[in-house]
């Protein structure tokens, strides 16, 4: 279906390329006189017309799957917005921070980059309530190594298949739920594209994401 | 794109975006918001035609739209912003249709269409249709799906679609082409009075 087949300037074959963006009304002036004075005396093409008409309607009235938690979505994303622009403003990995509350602010943002700088003020972040922001893909105190996914389950999974979708993968909980309801899990780093792979084709996992080290092209 | 929500855009209706744009690049979050919540629906749907596991949509969705929060200096301005967010949608979800390794066809979209092609029932004769041209759409190759979606649904013209798919118009035209004539032989018994 891939190979390219030219236009060499006949009338007819060009108008029946056409038809589906004349039917759009998205051709140039040029290209839709074109067609219109072809249609006017070719039969072929007329027909063509209405079948190209009726397609596009049909087409155009399938159904849309809904998206899944919409405000949720919004929700993930706007996370990763105000850590990003966060992460942006220290310079570092741009999920190396995310909010916790819904009420949080963007003023709180920038005063996040500086409170993650104080060694001091760690601790405190790393409490699951009320901190603004904590380091969720940071190295632990321990040493352990910090969060590098980000998991969504469905909100009707149970507890079993929840520790076990974490137990396939051989991830270890770092923290959560954030806002959008979404956990931190941490895996080796040779281990994170195939633990990527695994969440994601599992029936309980709405969205499975790397939160370091990919950043948007 | 309906016709009217065309003609609104043509009009300005969305000539809020230079000044969203701006907001933006200072980060102000209500401003990608409002570019996020207009956006959403139409990348969605036309990722929803490339990858079929609807986390990975979503991913894919998020993650076109980080590419806005994180670069907007990267959209100079040459086109329209919905081509540029389309162009980058349709990159994104190659990639992840290759690490996620889906089928190039909708193969339950086949089986769906196959399930409902029970004799004629002029009650459910439009829901049939819609089942049989779904189960034919997802037959098409990935690249096909896109340029018919972005045809149809979108109302895109073909230079756009061309630089959104990265690919010379000719082959927009002759994937569009040879898509129609799938789509034309599938239904043809079903439709036979209007195809």
């Amino acid at each position: 279906m891939s190979n390219v087949i030219p236009l060499h300037g006949d009338p007819h074959e060009t108008a029946q390329r056409l038809l589906p963006w004349y039917v759009t009304g998205t051709l140039d002036a040029a290209e839709h006189r074109l067609v219109e004075d072809h249609l006017a005396h070719c039969a072929e093409c007329a027909a063509d017309l209405a079948g190209e008409e009726r397609l596009r309607a049909e087409v155009a009235a399938l159904p849309d799957a809904p998206p899944e938690r919409p405000a949720a979505q919004w929700e993930l994303l706007r996370e990763r917005a105000l850590a990003s622009a966060a992460s942006s403003r220290r310079g570092t990995s741009w999920w190396s921070a995310l909010p916790t509350g819904r009420r949080i602010a963007l003023a709180a943002a920038s005063q996040a980059a500086l409170v993650l700088l104080g060694i001091g003020v760690y601790d405190r972040l790393r409490q699951p309530a009320g901190g603004d922001y904590h380091t969720l893909s940071a190295p632990s105190a321990k040493g352990e190594q910090g969060g590098n996914i980000i998991v969504i389950f469905r909100p009707d999974s149970p507890e079993q298949a929840f520790r076990a979708t974490i137990d396939a993968v051989g991830a270890r909980l770092v923290d959560g739920p954030t806002a959008a309801g979404a956990y931190v899990l941490a895996v080796p780093n040779g281990r994170r594209e195939a633990a990527l792979a695994t969440l994601r084709k599992r029936a309980d996992i709405v969205l499975a994401q790397p939160i370091d080290g990919e950043r948007a092209e | 794109m309906s016709g009217d929500r065309q003609a609104r855009f043509e009009q300005g209706t969305w000539s809020d975006e230079p000044a969203l744009l701006v907001r933006v690049r200072a980060h102000d979050l209500a401003a990608f918001e409002r570019l996020y919540r207009r956006y959403h629906p139409r990348l969605s749907r036309f990722v929803t035609s490339l990858v079929r596991r609807h986390g990975l949509v979503e991913e894919v969705v998020n993650d076109t739209m980080m590419v806005l929060w994180d670069k907007p200096e990267s959209f100079g301005g040459n086109s329209k912003l919905s081509t540029w967010l389309f162009a980058i949608a349709y990159r994104k979800a190659v990639k992840a249709r290759m690490r996620d390794d889906e089928p190039v066809a909708d193969e339950e979209a086949a089986e769906r269409a196959d399930d409902d092609a029970a004799p004629p029932d002029r009650d459910f004769g439009r829901q049939r249709t819609a089942a049989i041209l779904q189960g034919a759409i997802g037959e098409l190759s990935p690249d096909h799906r896109a340029v018919v979606h972005l045809t149809y649904f979108q109302e895109i013209g073909y230079r756009e679609i061309a630089d959104i798919l990265g690919c010379p118009v000719d082959t927009v035209k002759t994937r569009m082409f040879h898509a129609r004539r799938h789509l034309r032989r599938k239904l043809s018994g079903e439709l036979a009075d209007w195809i």
